[in-house]
């Protein structure tokens, strides 16, 4: 016991264990579907589309979490919204959001708070939060789960899913809002520059490794989970702010990957 | 699909499940997806992650029928142009649809790969009584295999048995210019209707 401080383990609490676990899970599984599409760069974008809400709850004084889900979930329907008008790409759509998303959070966001906000803290986990986790976490997983083959379908080919009359804009406007909700969820644990990055890191290295879509799925989980202990773990032992550090596993797990590399 | 408007109705024996395959299929090369895996795509309930027996048999089953058995565990990135074909009706007759509908689907594969792609799809509407609606302007195919034609040229022109209908005559009222169906006419497209 006296090898490691006793912070480690309220790093690792059963709190934040349960976190981690939710908010690894939800990242992992939709990176899967995202690093497919080659929709990397927008859910990297919507994590800094979420900061002007969590401004406005720092500012005001309520939950900065729901501020920024209600900032994400609307981006994400205006965004689908203009697309269908059909004269800007999605992507220009969302780098023009996520600009000036980010240019309004730095503004209003309060300093002492800039850095939480980017960054995560895990340490201000409480019941609260663990609520948020559980409620979101359950509603994505769910999702997910249920509509698997359908996003799996429309991400291998939005044609051959067209072929069978599935409904692909319904689909994929799910698929965004699912992908701002982690994102949202993911704020707190580790902050909402790098959630991005935690949904695209485990699947791309797992797709390095992968054979087939069910080993993508699994190794994808697999990654997200050792990201976010170990990560957390080498905080708590090193006294680092934590959302990097979860990054830099992640990060660390993916240039490995490179080698076992199924092209 | 529900684009062009219509008149008239379809009578069916009894309805049909159908399965389409496309002309071209744009797909992610890079998704790893396995055969196996895309055709247990169509199953229901938790046969994805854990696939029945019976499941895997038909899976296994389908892509026999195509001639593409070997290729189960291949991923779908890494098929070539006529594989693809044969895993793609495989694709379309799992799950015991009895309709196929296929547009254009061969362009872009050599001859002879085509010949024996259509002569699969003869050998398979036989053996598992489907009907096969083909849609193509190559008129040496719908003529060796169709056993009844629809001329389409914004209107109907002319339908029935390909020897009474590929006529000089039809054919020149069709294209506009005198014909033969020797002659490769790449311009108008030519419903073959094949049961």
């Amino acid at each position: 016991m006296t090898v490691f401080p006793s912070f480690i383990f309220q790093m690792i609490s059963p709190t934040v264990f349960f976190v981690g676990v939710v908010v690894a899970l939800s990242a992992s599984l939709l990176g899967v579907f995202v690093v497919g599409r080659r929709m990397a760069l927008i859910s990297d974008a919507l994590s800094h589309v979420a900061l002007p809400g969590l401004a406005a709850g720092l500012l005001l004084g309520f939950d900065p979490f729901l501020g920024a889900l209600a900032v994400l979930f609307f981006s994400v329907l205006i965004i689908s919204s203009i697309e269908r008008q059909g004269i800007l790409s999605f992507e220009t759509l969302v780098g023009i959001f996520f600009t000036a998303a980010l240019a309004i959070g730095l503004l209003i966001i309060p300093e002492e708070h800039l850095l939480e906000s980017l960054f995560g803290d895990i340490a201000k986990i409480g019941y609260l939060e663990i609520l948020e986790t559980a409620l979101l976490g359950f509603l994505i997983l769910f999702f997910i789960v249920f509509f698997f083959r359908e996003f799996s379908k429309i991400t291998f080919s939005s044609d051959l899913a067209w072929g069978e009359g599935l409904n692909v804009n319904r689909l994929n406007l799910a698929f965004l809002l699912l992908l701002a909700l982690s994102v949202a969820m993911g704020i707190k644990i580790i902050g909402a520059l790098l959630m991005g990055a935690l949904i695209i890191l485990p699947a791309s290295a797992a797709k390095n490794a992968a054979g087939s879509l069910k080993g993508l799925t699994l190794l994808s989980i697999i990654f997200g989970l050792i990201s976010v202990f170990v990560g957390l773990f080498l905080a708590g032992a090193f006294q680092l702010p934590p959302g990097p550090m979860v990054v830099m596993v992640s990060a660390a797990i993916f240039g490995l990957s490179l080698f076992v590399r199924k092209a | 699909m529900g684009v062009l408007p219509y008149e008239g109705e379809i009578i069916w024996h009894k309805k049909p499940t159908l399965g389409y395959v496309p002309q071209r299929l744009e797909f992610d090369r890079t998704f790893p997806l396995t055969v196996k895996e895309l055709l247990l795509l169509k199953t229901k309930g938790a046969n994805f992650w854990l696939p029945k027996e019976s499941a895997l048999k038909e899976v296994v089953n389908s892509l026999n029928h195509t001639r593409a058995g070997h290729l189960l565990d291949k991923r779908v990135g890494k098929l070539s142009g006529g594989e693809l074909q044969r895993v793609l009706i495989a694709y379309a007759i799992f799950g015991q649809s009895d309709f196929l509908l296929f547009d254009e689907p061969l362009s872009g594969i050599d001859i002879e790969g085509e010949m024996t792609i259509y002569g699969l799809i003869k050998h398979l509407a036989k053996e598992l009584n489907l009907t096969v609606l083909f849609i193509s302007h190559d008129l040496n195919i719908v003529s060796e295999y169709a056993d009844s034609v629809i001329c389409l040229n914004k209107k109907l022109f002319c339908s029935g048995v390909p020897e009474k209908i590929l006529t000089p005559e039809q054919l020149k009222a069709l294209y506009g210019a005198p014909i033969t169906f020797y002659l490769h006419k790449h311009e108008e497209p030519v419903k073959h209707h094949h049961s």
